[in-house]
């Protein structure tokens, strides 16, 4: 095994080397889970609007659910999946299992609670007027909801940036439902596990750097943003 | 604007076990200044959310131009027809300017009209001074004064005002209660919630008094209690 210094210099060695390899794992990875949060933003929003702005029976429990399902591991995620894409299983037919696709669909799954649950809250912290001011000023329902999350745009984004976090670093669904083929469906964390479990440490730490990077840049432009809208002294 | 009278009857509204209007009726004119007056939690707020089609009462008949219909089917009508103020107005995320847009916008108007009505309104309200700033950060009188601007944009029938005049400084009241009387001259009728009525007497057309579910007609109580005020 190298030492923790050694493998360091060499991971960045590779990544500033433009080794084609690891770039295109990160390539994967990004892809995948920018298509995952992009489809899961919209019906997320929608979902969190409707619960923070109607009543219905079964309101309460519905939140309780998404609640729970915050806490719910990648693996099981990936597990539920696995079963119901697996040849055998009612999604079968798809041909989805070992596809980009697939680690779409796990990605989805994991991110619609997180997206939901704090969509929902930071709808709630929306003041109780501006539905109404919008309302009585002429915009109709659609017109309304943009404008409440234009109000509440920066918990939006804290909400799109924690659902990004989520499935960019997840390993178990990915890896479930993936099968980390390389060139196909192998990203950041499956390419870590691996890499890891080869004692191959540089490139698992080159692609732990890339993780932590975009990390550390999302919440500098999220705190970048809010800060700039922060207009209160 | 064309002349149109709107009458609520049978108003019923309960609120937390508590009778905020029994079967009370009120009818509205274009150019008329209704003042309401009531104790704290009489239900002034509530009255005025049910006739802008913003808070659902128990049972309520509107008629409009004397076609007589349940509150609920003519409840896109009440929110076509009327814009409501809240005690302490919202203000969107953004300039003056942004605000008055907003409603623009929403009516679907641009190019020449839109700056036309943009600058028509910015003169009523005599916020000129202020148009860059951002809403969210002007005094109370002046957010007052932009949230009337924002409404009258709206071009409604009726607008209905929650304590316009309350936590404001008397320069401020009077500035409101001046741009309230150019808004009842453009044909706008106007319900103003208060308990403070010495301010309005002066544009009132109709005073009514709200007191244990009941709206009555009321103008020498009122009047009374404005000279009581003003002493």
């Amino acid at each position: 095994m190298d030492s923790l210094s050694g493998a360091t210099i060499k991971a960045l060695a590779l990544l500033f080397s433009g080794d084609a390899e690891l770039w295109e794992i990160i390539g994967i990875s990004f892809k995948v889970s920018c298509i995952a949060v992009l489809i899961a933003l919209p019906p997320s929003l929608l979902i969190a609007f409707i619960l923070a702005y109607s009543k219905f029976p079964g309101r309460s429990l519905i939140v309780t659910i998404f609640n729970t399902l915050l806490s719910v591991p990648a693996v099981v995620v990936g597990l539920t999946l696995y079963i119901l894409l697996s040849r055998a299983g009612p999604l079968g037919d798809w041909k989805l299992l070992f596809t980009q696709s697939a680690m779409v669909m796990g990605q989805i799954a994991l991110c619609v609670p997180i997206l939901v649950a704090m969509s929902h809250t930071a709808l709630l912290a929306a003041d109780k007027r501006a539905w109404e001011t919008t309302r009585t000023l002429g915009a109709n329902v659609l017109g309304a909801a943009l404008t409440i999350m234009y109000e509440t745009r920066f918990g939006l984004l804290a909400a799109f940036l924690a659902g990004f976090g989520r499935i960019i670093a997840e390993v178990g669904a990915s890896m479930m439902l993936g099968g980390n083929i390389l060139h196909y469906t192998r990203n950041i964390p499956t390419a870590i596990a691996l890499e890891t479990s080869k004692g191959e440490f540089s490139q698992g730490i080159a692609l732990g750097l890339v993780l932590l990077s975009m990390t550390f840049l999302l919440n500098g432009l999220f705190h970048h943003l809010q800060g700039r809208g922060h207009w209160v002294a | 604007m064309n002349t149109m009278q709107i009458k609520f009857s049978e108003m019923r509204k309960k609120l937390g076990g508590k009778l905020l209007l029994r079967n009370e009726s009120l009818a509205i004119s274009t150019g008329e200044f209704h003042l309401i007056c009531g104790n704290n939690g009489a239900g002034k707020t509530t009255l005025l959310r049910i006739i802008s089609g913003l808070e659902k009462p128990d049972r309520a008949m509107l008629a409009i131009n004397d076609v007589n219909k349940s509150w609920r089917k003519q409840r896109k009508y009440l929110r076509h027809a009327c814009v409501y103020l809240h005690q302490s107005p919202y203000m969107l995320d953004g300039s003056v300017r942004a605000n008055l847009e907003y409603v623009v916008f929403h009516r679907g108007i641009k190019g020449e009209k839109k700056q036309q009505l943009m600058d028509e309104a910015i003169e009523l309200a005599q916020i000129e001074n202020i148009v860059y700033s951002h809403a969210k950060t002007l005094s109370g009188g002046e957010q007052q004064r932009v949230a009337l601007a924002r409404g009258w944009l709206r071009n409604p029938r009726i607008m209905l005002l929650d304590e316009p005049t309350a936590n404001l400084d008397q320069e401020a009241r009077m500035r409101t209660t001046e741009l309230l009387a150019r808004l009842k001259s453009h044909g706008m009728a106007l319900l103003v919630a208060s308990h403070d009525p010495k301010q309005f007497t002066d544009i009132s057309d109709h005073y009514w008094l709200l007191h244990d579910g009941a709206l009555n007609s009321s103008a020498p109580k009122i009047l009374q209690l404005a000279s009581i005020q003003a002493a």
